[in-house]
């Protein structure tokens, strides 16, 4: 080749449907081209050539040679027809490139039951009505002793302090000649000051490693219902799909854990951005920010090192409540507003599991209650006869289509249902689009069902002699979409994806199992089950319970909330008792046995059958 | 003693039938039955089981299962073995001490090469999970084995993997024994990060680099 620059061949790399084209450096893969033009291509493993999220079709240009990784996973006829994973090509030469819905798959984000309840409004931001008329006793003392003034009207201490950011956006609505103001005092300290007609606004944010949830709601009702909702996937997902991966990378490369950082606030940003747009509402009106996730989130929206979450005996840095203001996380809300981040329990049990218990108190489930947030890692707690016992068991991606074959967020074309009737094949798929891949709630449905029609037995091994079951070099899988039905890659459940879903409900069950063993009770004296998380509110009951993921009960006794850790952090932002009592929940919740103790492997291996 | 027992016991073994084969197994030996030929048996069974999990068709339960009749039925014929005679026949095994690494509590990935090593005819020391260097190098020194495998799953398990490894060269020369790694995504750019001599992706690979080794 020669380097002259006008004999020098196109570097263009075009991606379709996305319509953008970057030049390719050097040594770079289609995979962080990608990355570095923003075009949406997934990876679940990041980049390490593991699993085949981000499959591509070369449709122009040079097909690069197939490095020994693609020619060990992918089909001779695949490979032929210029399909790779973009991971795995470096390009010297333009080309276009067709990214699949299943590798661009942006995480389909979907309102979810929120339970509501009413509460007596008393929010840790309290808002006072003032007036700045009439003359100030002596002229010349500050105009904050005057706002204080105004506030204490009556004699009644309500406001010591008067956060300068506050006394500012009150000078100049002062200055335009407003008297009428609204005063955001939070405990004994004025924070923020708006227009009296104006609402005062909290904040409340679900911090999901999928998606994140946003909710505005008004500080002076008691009413847990958002004004107004939006959700995001999650921006963090281009740095791993899963927690796991994204602490790795934190853990080995200090920018990666400043990215993290921006790329949660960013993600919050914009859902705020969004919310005033309904609402039409300014950012300043937001007088008070609440914000629950799982240890790893929190650590990475504060940007705290995450070196003890990563390894055994995975230690938070930070577990009590965090109190900041705005301004310095740079977070859309008044300046001085308050940011509060719940506290933690132990490990991975992080402040979203607290947000989510504190949403069951709040919903009267009395008795005995199983509380599962399932995802990568997955929270349990046992409440019992007042006691909160918690424990975290390594599930893996599986369950939320990682490390699966053909697995794949929830979005359009995710084969979501599955069933079989009378030897009959459905498949339901988001949206009715036509199947792209599996994503979590369709692993689940395909495992029962496939074990309801006895081509699975119960030890997890596809049975031959079925006509969708077919054997190839290696391994032996389940013809879901066949090769010829669609213009592109069969879609297959593949032996080695039962035993990735094994492995993953097996740690969920012997983590009930630790948890029922420590409070000395069987699993029939379980009142209510609740599933909540994102994930958990989109399976089926029946195919968990069928896989042996959960205990056998009565269905009736199962309760699906997805938006339960947003409910939680709408209650500690409308109700300060409440959110003193998430701190209580977190201390008093006792961790129980870590997954990965002897016991606890013992009982992981006795769940690794099929009921 | 016939030779139908002796194939009717492999196929119970490793098909799984643990009370037909621990059954049989006394009966066997209650009868006379050579300790140091049934020992032999379970091997071969055990290799079954190791093939058929390699094809996929058994997975960890199998292998667990197939691991405690096999301690079952050593517990039955070792103490047999003085008296009948056969004592000292047993041809020296290698020795291999394995652990997971300080800060990882992974032990699936390490328990099936623990297995498939002990198939194999090795000697195996498990020393479990969460392991730091010292514990390593009581074991070396009372075992003395040939080989030294390091197991983790967490990416910062690499980490701990390095320091034990320095930690042996500060001890002692490395020479006595050679130390391979296994468990998630190591490659041989974690080896030679934590300067192991090799890396092995399965269990298969970690018999294999044990017979390489051991052979000479």
């Amino acid at each position: 080749m020669t380097s002259s620059p006008a004999g020098e061949p196109s570097r263009l790399v075009t991606f379709r449907p996305a319509g953008r084209a970057l030049d390719i450096l050097d040594g770079e893969s289609v995979l962080d081209c990608a990355r570095r033009g923003a075009v949406p291509l997934s990876s679940s493993c990041s980049g390490n050539g593991t699993c085949r999220s981000c499959l591509v079709h070369v449709v122009g240009g040079p097909v690069p040679e197939p490095t020994m990784a693609d020619r060990h996973l992918l089909s001779q006829k695949l490979l032929a027809d210029g399909w790779r994973r973009a991971c795995q090509i470096w390009p010297r030469e333009g080309c276009t490139v067709f990214v699949p819905v299943r590798s661009s798959a942006v995480h389909a984000v979907r309102s979810l039951e929120q339970g509501d309840v009413r509460i007596a409004p008393d929010p840790t931001v309290r808002t006072w009505r003032i007036r700045l008329d009439g003359e100030a006793q002596d002229p010349a003392r500050g105009f904050d002793d005057r706002l204080i003034a105004a506030i204490n009207h009556g004699g009644v201490a309500r406001c010591r302090t008067a956060h300068p950011e506050a006394v500012r956006a009150a000078w100049a609505l002062a200055r335009t000649g407003q008297e009428r103001l609204l005063a955001a005092v939070r405990l004994g300290e004025l924070v923020n000051v708006l227009p009296a007609r104006h609402r005062a606004l909290a904040l409340a944010v679900d911090l999901g490693t999928t998606s994140i949830g946003a909710f505005l709601v008004d500080l002076r009702k008691g009413r847990t219902s958002a004004l107004y909702q939006a959700g995001l996937s999650n921006p963090q997902v281009t740095l791993g799909a899963d927690i796991v991966t994204r602490l790795n990378h934190a853990v080995r490369d200090a920018g990666c854990l400043q990215d993290l950082q921006r790329l949660a606030i960013d993600g919050i940003n914009q859902l705020t951005a969004t919310l005033c747009r309904k609402a039409d509402v300014v950012a300043t009106d937001i007088c008070d920010v609440v914000i629950a996730g799982n240890s790893a989130m929190q650590h990475f929206l504060l940007g705290l090192p995450v070196d003890g979450l990563a390894r055994a005996p995975f230690a938070p840095v930070q577990r009590e409540a965090v109190d900041l203001r705005a301004r310095d996380l740079r977070l859309f809300a008044a300046p001085a507003a308050g940011v509060h981040l719940f506290p933690g329990v132990a490990g991975f049990v992080g402040g979203d599991h607290v947000a989510a218990l504190l949403a069951l108190e709040a919903q009267d489930l009395r008795g005995t209650v199983l509380l599962l947030d399932i995802g990568t890692n997955t929270e349990i707690s046992l409440r019992h006869e007042g006691r909160i016992l918690t424990v975290s068991c390594p599930s893996g991606p599986a369950l939320e289509g990682g490390e699966i074959t053909w697995g794949m967020q929830a979005a359009p074309g995710a084969i979501e249902r599955v069933a079989i009737r009378d030897g009959t094949l459905e498949l339901g798929t988001i949206d009715a689009a036509e199947p792209e891949g599996l994503c979590g709630s369709g692993v689940l449905d395909v495992t029962a069902a496939l074990l309801k029609a006895g081509i699975l037995n119960h030890r997890g091994r596809l049975q031959p002699g079925h006509a969708r079951v077919r054997d190839t070099d290696c391994s032996r899988e389940f013809v879901l979409v066949d090769e010829e039905e669609r213009s592109a890659p069969g879609i297959v459940f593949t032996q080695s994806d039962v035993r990735a879903v094994q492995l993953a409900k097996a740690a969920i069950r012997s983590g009930i199992d630790m948890l029922l063993q420590a409070a000395a009770i069987g699993e029939q004296a379980i009142e209510h089950v609740v599933v909540a998380g994102a994930f958990g509110s989109y399976i089926s009951m029946e195919s968990a319970i069928a896989i042996g993921m959960l205990p056998d009960l009565p269905i009736g006794r199962f309760r699906q909330i997805g938006g339960a850790a947003g409910l939680g952090v709408r209650l500690a932002a409308l109700s300060h008792p409440h959110r003193a009592r998430a701190a209580e929940i977190a201390r008093e919740a006792q961790h129980v046995g870590m997954a990965g103790s002897a016991a606890f492997q013992r009982q992981f291996v006795r769940r690794i059958n099929f009921p | 003693m016939s030779n139908d027992d002796d194939q009717r016991l492999i196929g119970l073994l490793a098909d799984m039938e643990e009370e037909a084969a621990l059954a049989l197994a006394r009966q066997m030996l209650d009868s006379g039955f050579d300790p140091m030929r049934m020992l032999d048996l379970c091997r071969q069974a055990m290799t079954i089981v190791g093939a058929r999990y390699e094809a996929e068709e058994y997975f960890l339960t199998e292998l667990m299962l197939a691991g405690e009749m096999l301690t079952e039925i050593s517990g039955m014929a070792r103490p047999l073995i003085g008296e009948r005679g056969a004592g000292g026949a047993a041809a020296h095994r290698a020795c291999v001490v394995i652990g997971t690494v300080k800060g990882d509590l992974h032990d699936i990935g390490k328990n099936i090469v623990t297995f498939m090593l002990e198939i194999a005819g090795y000697e195996v020391v498990d020393l479990g999970v969460d392991v730091p260097a010292q514990r390593f190098l009581a074991a070396i020194d009372a075992h003395k084995p040939s080989v030294v495998a390091l197991s983790g799953f967490l990416t910062l398990a690499f980490d701990s993997m390095k320091e034990i490894i320095e930690a042996f060269q500060e001890a002692r020369s490395r020479d006595g024994f050679k130390i391979m790694i296994g468990g998630g995504q190591v490659d041989d750019r974690v080896r030679e990060f934590t300067r192991a001599d090799a890396f092995g992706r399965n269990a298969m690979d970690a018999v294999s680099l044990c017979n390489s080794w051991t052979a000479a």
